[in-house]
């Protein structure tokens, strides 16, 4: 579950870096928080361009950060952190839907592939479509039925001819249910 | 074209299966070569030619691309998925061949499950241009379009999605048609996108064109996006009466950074079409064609994920039979029996469909869509036809765009819109460059291939590139 990211920085208040955890980790949760916050909000931004023009969390309103030099490299750090984590996780989200085993290189060369190629789709947003209907068809047709005859099927012997396995006139997979 | 009374169908199979052992090894443009079958066939033919049988078809060999079931006959889409497939039931198109008594000598290659400009994408083997070894012939329906060009049959048909018939043929010199959508049935035809596929023919002239399309073209009850419009015989329009005819020269489709030799080429063959009668506007703007790219790469993947889940190692196909689980065995077989193009598109695919972007990709390509369209018929109302290149470029060398995806939608930019719309458009030779062949893509409305065809025609009556063979 995610939470809106808290002030990180306060001038006032103690490092966030100390305390009881390994300083590593700890950065890694902060950048996770912010950027899960942030990828709430901006899961349609996919071009890197969006993100960083549409990120402007709270806590970055801290005048260290702000001050000029630190914000496009926090700003730069949570787009690669987003993309690292957040990107990773939906190509391999993606890849359960589909059914489709991925190896680890393939799922960073997909994630680039994919960032690039949905990046040069943004395009689409600039185009007014209020009031457009969306075309499934580029026919008139609608409610295409066939009529309720009874017919003679695909004998069952030529159904199961390209079986990779077969078993008394079934298809055999798997258990389904373990 | 079809003498079948001077030569036999057996003599004229047999020619065209030395043509292809004679070319095939420098070629590949064929996965399976039906010789006995074909010469079967041709028998066949014979005795129906002798019994009066006057159908222009009759003992003429043909090819068909990978993806379309042909019974008993291997069909692969080019893909490992599907390399022992046989299909149980014949095509549509392929029943409709073979009342006519029709040869069917092969099947091309293609680029897997048709998804590609350039037939490297096969999952068996790459077709090779027959004008220039190096490079490639197009895609998906290269193979058919390569074949074509070589001699290796009198016609082959293949399938047209976001310009798979007129970018191979325009590649490779020949003259392909994609029908209006609806116009052939695609029962039998393996899906890639059902609201953009369509088969048409490849041939060597507008004549042929139109007699394989009098033979494919019809309502199908099998198919339920066949529209029950009347199909007219197509060789009736084949005339030169080009006079007052509109063309219009949609200037978008002159895309920033196309080769020079393309652009003066069609800019001539448009010069000599005003010169054979019609009426040219040059200055046709359909402004929302540059969305097209983005449009086709959302709603055909988006398709295409629903259209291969059907593969899943159960019923037919390759299957992974290491697995422990009923998912492994799932995802390991679509992993290693899918291309990497085609699960690059899945994955596009199922992304744009899922929920939280379905709004934002999907939904909204439809709806551009829409828009598209409507330019078309505006344009329409004005122009009986529109004139662009079929490619922005000749046709690059093998390996050259197959790394860099993106580099190669781009090579589909003119064909893509017509998909989108539903619009008939046909590719015809209209020029070379240094060797390598160029293309011009006449789009007509909806139903008009019989204009189509005129122009192409008249076109080729007055021009010699369609008769240039490639030297191999």
């Amino acid at each position: 579950m995610v939470r809106e990211a808290e002030p990180l920085f306060q001038i006032s208040s103690p490092s966030p870096w100390q305390g009881e955890g390994d300083t590593g980790d700890r950065v890694d949760e902060l950048l996770l928080r912010c950027c899960n916050s942030v990828s709430q909000n901006l899961r349609q931004c996919n071009s890197k361009a969006t993100f960083l023009r549409e990120f402007q969390p709270s806590f970055l309103n801290n005048p260290i950060i702000t001050g000029g030099l630190l914000l496009p490299i926090v700003k730069y750090g949570c787009y690669n952190w987003y993309i690292m984590k957040i990107r990773r996780e939906e190509v391999l989200h993606i890849a359960l839907l589909a059914r489709l085993g991925v190896t680890e290189t393939e799922v960073n060369r997909l994630s680039e592939q994919l960032s690039n190629i949905l990046e040069n789709f943004e395009v689409l947003q600039q185009v007014d479509t209020t009031d457009v209907p969306p075309t499934t068809q580029s026919i008139a047709l609608q409610n295409v039925v066939s009529d309720d005859k009874v017919a003679d099927s695909l004998p069952q012997s030529q159904v199961l001819a390209n079986a990779p396995r077969k078993e008394e006139g079934f298809f055999r997979v798997k258990a389904v249910l373990e | 074209m079809l003498k079948t009374k001077q030569l036999s169908s057996v003599e004229l199979t047999k020619a065209c299966l030395e043509r292809i052992s004679q070319v095939e090894p420098k070629v590949h443009a064929l996965v399976t070569i039906t010789d006995e079958l074909a010469l079967r066939q041709a028998q066949k033919a014979d005795e129906l030619i002798a019994a009066g049988d006057t159908n222009p078809l009759t003992g003429i060999p043909g090819l068909i691309k990978d993806n379309m079931c042909t019974k008993g006959i291997r069909t692969t889409c080019s893909s490992k998925i599907l390399e022992n497939f046989v299909p149980p039931y014949d095509a549509t198109v392929i029943e409709k061949l073979k009342d006519c008594g029709g040869v069917v000598v092969g099947k091309a290659n293609m680029d897997e499950f048709a998804m590609g400009s350039s037939t490297e994408h096969s999952a068996l083997f790459t077709t090779h241009n027959p004008w220039d070894l190096s490079r490639v012939p197009g895609g998906s329906s290269g193979g058919s379009a390569a074949a074509v060009a070589a001699g290796e049959a009198i016609y082959a048909l293949g399938s047209d999605t976001g310009g798979s018939i007129r970018q191979p043929a325009g590649f490779c010199s020949v003259t392909g048609l994609k029908p209006t959508y609806g116009r052939v049935s695609r029962y039998g035809l393996v899906a890639f996108a059902s609201s953009l596929d369509q088969i048409g023919p490849l041939t060597q002239d507008a004549t042929d064109c139109a007699l394989v399309l009098n033979a494919i073209a019809g309502y199908d009850a099998r198919d339920s996006t066949s529209v029950p419009e009347p199909t007219p015989d197509y060789t009736q329009c084949l005339n030169t009466e080009l006079n007052g005819l509109r063309l219009g020269i949609p200037r978008e489709y002159f895309v920033e950074g196309m080769q020079a030799e393309v652009a003066q080429a069609i800019k001539a063959a448009i010069s000599k079409l005003e010169g054979l009668g019609a009426r040219v506007e040059w200055e046709v703007s359909l402004p929302h064609t540059r969305y097209a790219l983005a449009i086709y790469y959302i709603i055909a993947p988006s398709e295409a994920s629903a259209n291969l889940a059907r593969y899943d190692g159960v019923k037919y196909g390759f299957s992974y039979k290491e697995a422990d689980s009923m998912w492994e065995a799932l995802e390991k077989t679509r992993q290693y029996g899918f291309g990497a193009e085609v699960k690059r598109r899945i994955m596009l695919g199922t992304y744009a469909l899922s929920a939280g972007y379905y709004d934002a990709y999907y939904l909204k390509a439809q709806k551009v869509r829409t828009l598209i369209r409507r330019e078309f018929d505006q344009a329409f109302e004005q122009f009986d036809a529109l004139i662009t290149p079929t490619s922005p470029t000749v046709p690059f060398k093998i390996g050259e765009k197959v790394d860099d995806p993106l580099m190669m939608y781009l090579s589909d930019v003119c064909t893509l819109p017509i998909n989108i719309a539903g619009l008939p458009a046909i590719s015809i030779p209209a020029g070379f460059a240094d060797g390598l062949p160029i293309g011009m893509q006449i789009i007509g409305k909806p139903f008009s291939e019989e204009t189509l065809l005129k122009i192409a025609y008249a076109y080729q009556q007055a021009t010699e590139w369609h008769k240039r063979k490639p030297k191999i």
